[in-house]
């Protein structure tokens, strides 16, 4: 497998270029490959900085020009084999009762369906992690069901009240942080995936299988207070 | 935090007497974690913080106060030496005494250092003689101040609180700058290349470069938020996140474009219609609310002979 990927490489600008893989031969998703991808890039070399979303690996150089072919030759280096595959689901309490911030009212009326539709179709399915990244702690989880798919809000919150799970397209998505968001939010989660003082909390990364489980106001605080 | 004069007496330190609008500790950031969604953060206007680490003869990464229109005043508990760059200050003083920008400033213990209001633009930077003490993480003292990351504790300074230093190697050579080297910067131009999604915007009647925009009072560290002119595009809000750095231009449905800043998140999900060339993007950082400006579209050719332009007029730069 290892060195027979076929790329296509972006140059962006000056110091910035994208790598896609043509994923058809793979056996191995887009997300979790691009990811792993990236780790194996940032371990090759010290002067770039390095992002991966569901379709693409972005690298940036500290050092101008870019230079393309020596990012391209230690993509041939990556070895496929290095990805370890878990089937464990990982359970995160939701709380869709309006607590702070919510679209949920709208995102009814503009699917046509009632708010207890939306969260029996949010909290029924077994979601995989696409990418993380945007801030600290947050990961994009998918597939989202069609029937609750929505699209980002025209204007982007300035901020987002921390534990907010958002919903955009075929996505779904925990705010952990806080700060600007442009996906609408149908509800919170106690739990924080950005804990600077438990490496467990950064525990979602793409691969790894999550479900959201609906609890009442009551259960939200207390599970808050817990900490 | 107020400490008794006896325990603060000996200590290399300064206390703040008036905060600032936003004064943090920053570096040049943390590279190398934003695959885990970690912003790099980092001096805004990195070129002004090197520039008076430069003329103290310290290292480019060290840490500095980064300050946001209004300055702060301090007092020094030791003597320190001190250098502030980057957007022209209406005043600063020393025991209210004016002293000049871009110099190297002694100060002795006791006295007290203020640095007003910005005249024009919109961030300086205090550089000091020994490094101030603050919370490692990742590689960098930086704040972000979202998550309460590095910094004095993750905050922006407060009143009375002390910061404190640590001792530093010998120094490097210090850099001069002649007297003619002004601090003005000009943002009223911000040079771009075209983004991966550049595609999108329409060829309406108006050029990309006769749009005029203003800084909105809504950005900060992350972005910045425009008024003004809007750009037309097909978006429908239905793109994949995609990955996006300082100087990416996003630009959602609603036509305005929003230029990500020095603590940039690191997914995007609007279209990234533009890209701020490196040699530019320093200038971001001192973009103030209201001010106007447009953007030149410039081919990667020319991005790169900006970069080493700018290299050769500021010999101190790093890459970074």
């Amino acid at each position: 497998m290892k060195s027979n990927f076929k790329k296509e490489i972006s140059v962006i600008s000056e110091d910035i270029l994208e790598i896609k893989i043509d994923l058809e031969k793979s056996a191995i998703k887009g997300s979790e490959l691009y990811w792993h991808l990236a780790e194996h890039l940032l371990t090759n070399h010290n002067d770039i900085e390095v992002v991966a979303s569901e379709e693409m690996v972005s690298v940036r150089s500290k050092l101008i020009p870019i230079d393309a072919n020596r990012i391209e030759n230690s993509i041939s280096s990556f070895d496929l084999k290095s990805i370890i595959q878990t089937d464990d689901v990982l359970e995160i309490p939701v709380c869709y009762e309006p607590i702070s911030t919510s679209d949920i009212e709208e995102v009814s009326k503009q699917l046509k369906l009632s708010v207890d539709e939306i969260i029996a179709i949010h909290s029924s399915a077994v979601y995989e992690v696409k990418a993380i990244g945007f801030t600290p702690g947050f990961s994009y989880l998918g597939d989202l069901d069609e029937r609750i798919s929505v699209p980002r809000l025209v204007k982007p919150r300035i901020d987002t009240p921390v534990g907010s799970v958002g919903i955009a397209n075929n996505r779904t998505g925990i705010y952990s942080l806080g700060g600007p968001g442009g996906w609408p939010i149908i509800g919170i989660t106690p739990i924080n995936f950005f804990n600077l003082n438990d490496n467990d909390s950064l525990k979602l990364k793409p691969g790894i299988k999550i479900k959201f489980k609906e609890i009442g106001k009551d259960a939200f605080r207390s599970i808050q207070n817990e900490k | 935090m107020r400490l008794e004069a006896s325990k603060t007496k000996s200590r290399m330190a300064i206390q703040f007497l008036k905060t600032g609008l936003q004064t943090t500790v920053q570096d040049l950031g943390r590279a190398g974690s934003r695959h885990i969604g970690i912003p790099l953060s980092g001096c805004f206007d990195y070129l002004s913080s090197m520039k008076a680490n430069a003329i103290l003869g310290k290292e480019m990464n060290s840490p500095v106060l980064e300050c946001a229109m209004t300055g702060p005043q301090f007092k020094a508990l030791k003597d320190i030496e001190v250098c502030i760059s980057g957007a022209r200050i209406n005043q600063i003083t020393i025991d209210g005494v004016e002293v000049e920008q871009n110099k190297v400033l002694s100060l002795k213990a006791g006295n007290i250092f203020t640095a007003d209001v910005a005249q024009k633009n919109f961030r300086f930077y205090i550089a000091f003689s020994k490094n101030i003490r603050a919370t490692q993480f990742m590689n960098s003292v930086s704040t972000y101040l979202p998550a309460g990351l590095g910094g004095i504790n993750g905050s922006k300074i407060e009143n009375d609180q002390i910061i404190d230093f640590v001792e530093v190697g010998p120094k490097n050579s210090s850099y001069h700058f002649s007297d003619k080297h002004y601090d003005d910067l000009s943002t009223s131009i911000i040079r771009v290349v075209k983004g991966p999604e550049f595609q999108l915007l329409d060829d309406g009647s108006m050029s990309l470069e006769e749009h005029n925009f203003i800084v909105s009072n809504e950005s900060n560290r992350m972005g910045i938020r425009t008024d003004g002119d809007r750009f037309s595009i097909d978006d429908q809000g239905l793109m994949k996140s995609k990955p996006i750095y300082p100087g990416t231009i996003q630009c959602s449905s609603g036509g305005q474009p929003i230029i990500m800043g020095a603590d940039a998140q690191t997914l995007g999900g609007y279209p990234r219609i533009l890209q701020v060339i490196k040699a530019d993007r320093h200038l971001l950082g001192q973009l103030r609310p209201n001010d106007n400006f447009a953007f030149k579209l410039v081919s990667i050719e020319e991005a790169i002979d900006a970069w080493r332009a700018l290299k050769k007029a500021n010999p101190f730069i790093c890459e970074l």
